[in-house]
């Protein structure tokens, strides 16, 4: 079986050698262990912190799984990987099957012990990488913006908006302290007047894409996707097959029910917090062309793009946004955010993973059936 | 109940006794003043440097994230351990020449500290209503003006930038108020903006807000965060 890795996933057939599935709003209230048989339990130790727990699920799903799935932490003990040492070249480590589906919660487990400004992205993401996933897969809680959107859909966003000020969104030590240093106004008097119009509002925008370009000097770097295209980090391969699961079918013309206007993708904004956005900071946002609000995808989109995992994540309408809550008043952040989430994303890595050899080639027909 | 005052720079009352409160995000400077027969804790925004962390404190120890030119959380922080429950936070050169109260804000700063709460989900403070309605109403009372967005970025903006904004109805800019706002009620304040001209006395003024404060706290300010602010305390803090 031949794997593909990084920007090839994207042209080519989607049989990856592990995926990851990162738990957001409500991953706190779930055990994985109601949803799949839990083979695997590991903390990794990065540069960047011990990871959260990582626990690898079998893909076969029994009937009644809470009743023969053994309690998870007293069958395997924590083990650590070896650590890189933080400017070596990351070490793709021996994947132990051919194809695996890891997850882990964002916030904790058992409760949320983390908001979503202090989650640790980077060692989230390494250990990702370290694990030998080629994708992430993610479930996010999103405020709504789109008055065509009712709590407790879904969707799937195509392109982000990055309002986070604090967050170390690269791997590159130089454009981080830079970004610490708070350089950003020297930056802007070079730009001139024009430019810095575009500072004001896409400033984040920008300065995102200043670090990304640093950042592609970096060995490390240099294996994964092309910082410079990162401009929109979610794979659209991937996006096709999370919507082919939900039953919706995949077309540019299908989804536009959830867009503004003729706007044709979802689109994500991602505000600092942890406060929640005024009504003018949403009023702003959807004239900038925002469908959903939320605090977490970023920096994990761009901290995944620096690495070379492709990128999706599946939004849960979980309320509406401040100022437009008479929309829909109703309120989800219950365990049933996170059972849609995981039951949709477990689905996914199913058919984005492969067994064996055999099980690969049936899906690649399969694959090229649904591109047809 | 007792009214904080929070303004850049030395107050404009008369006969100051300056004194000191420390808050492990740095030391305030403070004077205690009656208007209107109400005790009055006007505080200075930016917080001097605290050497020594007050060992009363049980908070997280702040995080080596961005330098800060302004830790708000110092100031919030010691308008709660003076004991005051509504707060109003002062700021001038927005280019106004009536006082105003903001309807709305909107928030562009960065390198600021935004949250006193890393757990519990505690610091998802809800921005409806934007401000304390109760002591808007008041301000209004005084004579304020309302129905704007006040913006706050890290610097006043240059040229096209206000034009950018303007364009988009946006013509209130400030550099001050937020995360002060935001950090004011994850402590159960009351806060409100009052934007004045530069250069205004507003001791008078104030004298008629104080007069329309509420003695008892209505609003929601006071619920925000279901008193998980008193974890960031020690039990030797009564307030």
């Amino acid at each position: 079986v031949q794997h593909v890795q990084g920007e090839q996933i994207v042209e080519g057939l989607l049989v990856l050698k592990g995926v990851v599935i990162f738990g957001g709003t409500a991953a706190y209230h779930i055990d994985p262990a109601d949803f799949a048989t839990v083979v695997e339990r590991r903390v990794v130790e990065t540069p960047y912190g011990p990871s959260p727990a990582f626990y690898r699920l079998e893909k076969s799903l029994s009937e009644n799984p809470k009743s023969q799935i053994p309690n998870p932490k007293s069958q395997s003990p924590i083990s650590n990987l070896q650590s890189p040492h933080p400017k070596s070249k990351i070490q793709n480590p021996k994947s132990p099957t051919p194809s695996s589906i890891w997850y882990a919660s964002r916030h904790g487990e058992g409760k949320l012990e983390r908001s979503a400004r202090f989650v640790n992205h980077r060692a989230n993401l390494w250990a990702a990488r370290a694990l030998g996933v080629e994708m992430v897969l993610s479930w996010n809680g999103v405020g709504a913006i789109n008055p065509a959107l009712r709590v407790g859909e879904m969707v799937v966003p195509a392109a982000i908006m990055d309002w986070t000020r604090h967050r170390i969104s690269s791997f590159q030590e130089e454009a981080i302290n830079r970004r610490e240093r708070g350089e950003r106004r020297e930056e802007k008097s070079e730009e001139g007047g024009a430019r810095s119009v575009e500072r004001g509002i896409g400033l984040f925008l920008a300065e995102g894409a200043a670090l990304r370009e640093a950042a592609r000097t970096i060995d490390h770097i240099k294996n994964g996707r092309d910082p410079r295209q990162v401009a929109n980090p979610f794979d659209e391969r991937a996006r096709q097959v999370i919507y082919s699961v939900l039953r919706i079918p995949y077309s540019e013309s299908d989804y536009t029910q959830y867009a503004i206007g003729n706007r044709q993708f979802p689109v994500y904004v991602c505000t600092e917090g942890p406060r929640l956005e005024t009504a003018a900071e949403i009023e702003l946002a959807a004239e900038l062309g925002a469908d959903v609000v939320g605090m977490t995808l970023c920096p994990e989109v761009w901290l995944a793009a620096e690495l070379g995992l492709a990128y999706a994540s599946l939004c849960l309408v979980t309320n509406f946004a401040t100022g437009r809550k008479q929309i829909d008043p109703r309120r989800d952040f219950g365990p049933s955010v996170a059972e849609r989430g995981m039951n949709v994303l477990l689905a996914v890595a199913k058919r984005l993973t492969a067994e064996n050899a055999e099980d690969a080639e049936k899906k690649r027909e399969e694959e090229r059936g649904i591109v047809e | 109940m007792t009214l904080a005052i929070i303004e850049t720079g030395k107050s404009q009352i008369q006969n100051p006794k300056s004194q000191r409160v420390d808050t492990p995000f740095g030391m305030v400077d403070y004077e205690q003043v009656a208007i209107n027969g109400s005790e009055v804790c006007w505080l200075d925004r930016h917080p001097l440097k605290s050497q020594i962390p007050n060992p009363k404190f049980q908070s997280p120890k702040p995080k080596a994230q961005i330098l800060s030119p302004v830790d708000s959380r110092a100031v919030a922080m010691a308008a709660r351990l003076l004991g005051a429950e509504q707060v109003i936070g002062v700021v001038r050169d927005a280019g106004v020449e009536r006082p105003v109260v903001p309807a709305d804000f909107i928030e562009f700063s960065s390198g600021r500290p935004t949250t006193f709460f890393e757990t519990m989900g505690a610091g998802y403070v809800q921005q409806e209503p934007p401000f304390c309605p109760e002591m808007s109403q008041a301000l209004r009372a005084a004579g304020a003006e309302t129905g704007r967005t006040l913006l706050v970025l890290d610097e006043l903006p240059e040229a096209a930038e206000r034009a950018w904004w303007n364009g988009r109805g946006v013509s209130l800019i400030t550099p001050e108020s937020q995360p002060e706002g935001a950090l004011c009620r994850e402590l159960e304040l009351c806060y409100a903006v009052l934007v004045v001209p530069a250069g205004m006395q507003i001791a008078p003024l104030l004298a008629t807000v104080v007069a329309h404060l509420p003695v008892e706290r209505q609003c929601g300010c006071g619920t925000a965060v279901g008193g998980k602010w008193k974890l960031l305390l020690g039990s030797d803090v009564t307030h």
